[in-house]
């Protein structure tokens, strides 16, 4: 086995991974062809809201050379998801803070690595031959993370904003939403698209629900920006599911586009404030630190590469995926 | 005895606090592994209902890769908060607005204070640090290595600091230091505390051994009259410091039992009336003075010209020529005690002084008379010497140029309105007939303060030559910065550095105390084995150096009574607390109840008032 160093660490999440539909969003709050602003009174907290995030990171890339010669690819990654509660009164505190290590393989392999200096990577071999498919696996794991934990928090009463679009669906009666930062793809008919910032003219305003696709629903929000900004600048989409109905979608929008804009991420201190709110902001600076430092875990894993016993028998084990 | 298995054997009289809670007891936390730990400093990240305050005794325990137990034991000497994940200043600000999360990290720096066994090695991260408590107290403050533990003063939970007392009586060091700014009192307190403890508790009796009814305490009053009252009780001090009086070993605490209180006396007056304002029932003080014969015998005239920069001029060579001179003409007067017929000499005295001291001694008396001019007193004194260099005779003037004679003169006549009325007939020197003399100089101009202590520790120290070591002689002297000032040379200056250096084998022992170590010849201060320093001014931090830098920052911000004490034995200072005395440190504190009720104490402890 041996192993290389990940030329970059520490992978923004969520640009390269807003699973987005192709098909047109339609338009159905106000009616076909309506998208007007929805003016919100700023609201209060009367239960906890969840801030639900993740990150995470390749720590080294490997190869082994199985008896027959084959190449096998593998990933060592590490992930963290967690989340920030805020209840009325209290100081923000993190919540479910968990980071895992996965040594992902192709065709797969199954060799592990011992532990080495505190880090352990968990051993996963992918079905897949092509290792371009390692990196997207290990996102999947991180985001299946952060909708478990979602899943937990999200009681009756309890408001939870997960960072991305929502890639699962929760009970009726939680209010879960997704908070889209970028906008790589247009959903509404473009002369919409195009009149959305005209629109949300002010911060705390909403766009009319429309439809996303069959599950969820979804709205463009204006944070508060300061100075001159660009027009989509302060503009995220917030998801909400479609399975309670449209007045619960709307009841579901309104009560969390009151409560967002005050958690505005802060423009000196966060490149992408506002949309990076200040909770998810301060979760990702603590998972990424949680994740442990990057050399320290290049070294475990060439410390423990090198104690693997080469002799060992290298067949391909029952694929897990 | 020494042995007993209970953790309160010993030292452990005093409970904690009530307002500590019982979890305060045990784990504080664990250290820090983010900041270097090495073998004199280490971190601890304290757990949040941890009671943890600065000077708490706190341990690490360590198995070594041998399998030897180490444990380190050390003090706390900072703290710092901090929100962890908050990086700018105005996160705080969302922190408190609630729209931000961060957590607060309590961390302790401690300072180490010994490893035993003594392995040289750092304390383990992420180990758990415990407070220390009872018989272990007393190894993390090296009393198993001290032969003569002696309380100096209480930590902040009240718990006896202890000093090594032979590296005070000479054995294996000697010599105390005090420094502290002015006005908070301390430094005396201090320094009289140290007295009261070895003079009136049993545990101090003990370490002075055969000896205590012999050791004597000469204590220099530079400032005004308050210690002319420390045998008196102090009506201020209220049950709780007579408690903490009682936990540094102090039975009864009160006054001091036997002492004698000297004072100048008046200036201008016919009779020798003492100059007391405080203390004015016959009896209460002595006048003391020096006659000429024994100005004369013992040289003291060195001690007139005690000025910084007396001994840069030619000065010098005229007063070692007049100071030998005299001695060589001087015969005791025959009807006048003290009094001296001063007439050239018939008896071939030597021409050194100190052989000339010798010759003199047998000198019977002579009656006044054409061939011998009577002298009682320094005008008369000053008159001779006078007359002498108008006649340019030779055992006066020898060759020394007029123009440093003129000096010498002049310097002579100021110094009849300063101490003139000291040197006179009727009077003695201060004896140490009690355990604890106090001579009152602080009305004297400090010309003839710095004669009166020349004179003084001149005799005293002469004395101890001739002696072994004990039974000790303490000298308390405050305003060491005017009495051996750390630039210029003068006789006192030698006197005081050659019993810095050589005192301590000798049993006489320099209880010094400075506004600022700085001003202070640097010889005094280093031979002090103990050295206590109160409220600093925080531009004079360079010259304590023997404090690591929290420190000397603290000491910035000491309150009255609070001292850190740095003694030999322990690598790391102490902060501790001296109670307010039972003995009476002020008029207002020595009289009764009638006295203005009003006026606040400037040197009460906080909390006791």
């Amino acid at each position: 086995m041996f192993i290389e160093a990940n030329p970059r660490y520490g992978d923004p999440y969520g640009i390269d991974d807003d699973t987005e539909l192709e098909e047109q969003a339609v338009l159905l709050e106000d009616g076909e062809d309506v998208l007007m602003a929805h003016e919100l009174t700023p609201g209060t907290l009367d239960g906890p809201i969840y801030f639900v995030d993740g990150v995470r990171r390749t720590d080294f890339r490997a190869h082994d050379v199985l008896d027959s010669g084959m190449v096998v690819r593998g990933l060592a990654g590490s992930f963290g998801a967690g989340a920030v509660c805020c209840t009325p009164g209290a100081r923000p505190g993190f919540v479910g803070l968990d980071i895992q290590r996965r040594l992902l393989w192709t065709h797969g392999h199954a060799a592990s690595l011992p532990q080495a200096g505190g880090w352990q990577w968990q051993v996963e071999g992918l079905a897949s031959t092509d290792a371009d498919q390692l990196l997207p696996a290990l996102q999947r794991r991180m985001r299946d993370a952060e909708a478990d934990l979602a899943g937990e928090l999200a009681t009756d009463g309890a408001v939870v904003v997960r960072d991305g679009p929502l890639n699962r669906l929760y009970g009726i009666s939680a209010e879960v939403v997704g908070l889209v930062k970028s906008h790589h793809k247009t959903y509404l008919p473009a002369d919409k698209h195009r009149e959305v910032p005209a629109i949300l003219a002010r911060p705390g305003q909403r766009t009319s629900l429309f439809r996303l696709r069959d599950e969820a629903w979804g709205c463009f929000l204006r944070l508060p920006t300061k100075g001159r900004v660009s027009p989509w600048a302060g503009i995220v989409r917030i998801d909400v599911p479609a399975s309670g109905g449209l007045e619960r979608a709307r009841e579901v929008a309104d009560r969390v586009c009151a409560l967002i804009p005050r958690y505005a991420g802060v423009a000196h201190t966060d490149p992408r404030a506002p949309a990076n709110l200040q909770p998810i902001g301060a979760l990702e600076i603590r998972l990424r630190h949680l994740l442990g430092d990057p050399a320290g875990a290049l070294r475990a894993g060439r410390d423990a590469a090198a104690r693997v016993d080469l002799a060992a028998p290298h067949t391909a084990a029952s694929p897990s995926e | 005895m020494s042995n007993t298995e209970t953790p309160q054997a010993g030292l452990d009289v005093t409970p904690v606090a009530a307002d500590h809670p019982a979890r305060d007891v045990g784990v504080i936390g664990v250290v820090d592994g983010t900041q270097d730990c090495t073998t004199t400093t280490f971190w601890v990240v304290t757990d949040p209902d941890a009671s943890v305050e600065l000077d708490d005794l706190v341990a690490v325990d360590q198995i070594l890769p041998d399998g030897e137990a180490l444990t380190h034991y050390g003090i706390v000497v900072g703290q710092q908060r901090l929100i962890e994940g908050a990086s700018w200043s105005s996160d705080t600000v969302r922190v408190t607005e609630q729209t931000m999360p961060g957590e607060t990290v309590r961390c302790a720096e401690v300072r180490v204070l010994r490893p035993y066994p003594e392995r040289w090695v750092a304390p383990e991260p992420a180990q758990e640090v415990r407070r220390v408590q009872g018989d272990e107290r007393a190894r993390a403050l090296f009393m198993d290595q001290m032969e003569h533990p002696l309380a100096v003063g209480l930590d902040a939970r009240e718990q006896p600091v202890y000093v090594d007392f032979d590296f005070i009586n000479g054995r294996k060091g000697g010599h105390v230091n005090v420094s502290g700014i002015s006005g908070v009192a301390t430094k005396t307190t201090s320094l009289l505390a140290l007295l009261y403890l070895l003079f009136e508790t049993p545990e101090g009796r003990r370490l002075l051994g055969l000896y205590a009814d012999q050791t004597r305490a000469l204590v220099i009053s530079v400032k005004n009259e308050d210690l002319l009252h420390i045998d008196r009780p102090n009506r201020r001090c209220t049950g709780d410091d007579a408690r903490r009086w009682q936990l540094l070993g102090a039975e009864n605490p009160g006054p001091f039992t036997d002492v004698g209180l000297f004072v100048p006396p008046r200036p201008g007056s016919e009779n020798v009336v003492p100059m007391s304002e405080t203390r004015v029932q016959p009896g209460e003080v002595t006048a003391f003075g020096w006659t000429p014969l024994v100005f004369i015998n013992e040289g003291l005239l060195a001690y007139i010209l005690a000025d910084a920069d007396d001994a840069l001029n030619q000065l010098s060579f005229v007063e070692q020529r007049v100071r030998t001179a005299l001695l060589r003409w001087a015969w005791p007067a025959q009807g006048h005690p003290g009094a001296v017929i001063l007439r050239e000499p018939d008896d071939h005295p030597p021409t050194s002084f100190e052989r000339a001291q010798r010759h003199v001694s047998g000198r019977q008396p002579r009656p006044a008379g054409p061939d011998g001019v009577l002298v009682r007193d320094f005008s008369e004194l000053v008159e001779f010497i006078e007359a002498r260099f108008d006649d340019e005779h030779q055992d006066f003037v020898g060759n020394l140029a007029t123009q440093t004679i003129a000096a010498f003169s002049r310097r002579l006549s100021a110094m009849t309105t300063r101490l003139g009325h000291l040197i006179r007939m009727g009077v003695t020197a201060p004896t140490l007939d009690h355990q604890v003399t106090v001579v009152d100089v602080h009305a004297l101009h400090d010309s003839a303060q710095r004669f009166v202590v020349g004179a003084m520790v001149e005799r005293l120290f002469q004395e101890k030559q001739e002696s072994g070591r004990e039974p000790l002689r303490l000298v308390m002297l405050d305003e060491l910065n005017k009495f051996c000032p750390n630039h210029g040379r003068s006789p006192l200056k030698e006197l005081l550095v050659d019993i810095a250096e050589r005192g301590r084998s000798m049993g006489v022992i320099l209880l010094g105390a400075e506004q600022h170590a700085g001003g202070v010849d640097a010889t005094v201060i280093r031979n002090a084995s103990v050295k206590m320093v109160g409220r600093l001014d925080a531009g004079d931090l360079d010259a304590y150096r023997f404090l690591p830098p929290e420190m000397r920052e603290r000491a910035t911000l000491f309150v009255p009574g609070s001292m850190v004490l740095h003694q030999p034995v322990i690598p790391a200072p102490i902060p501790i607390r001296i109670p307010f005395p039972p003995f009476a440190t002020a008029r207002e504190e020595a009289v009764a109840a009638e006295a203005d009720p009003g006026d606040i104490d400037p040197f009460a402890l906080p909390g006791t008032r």
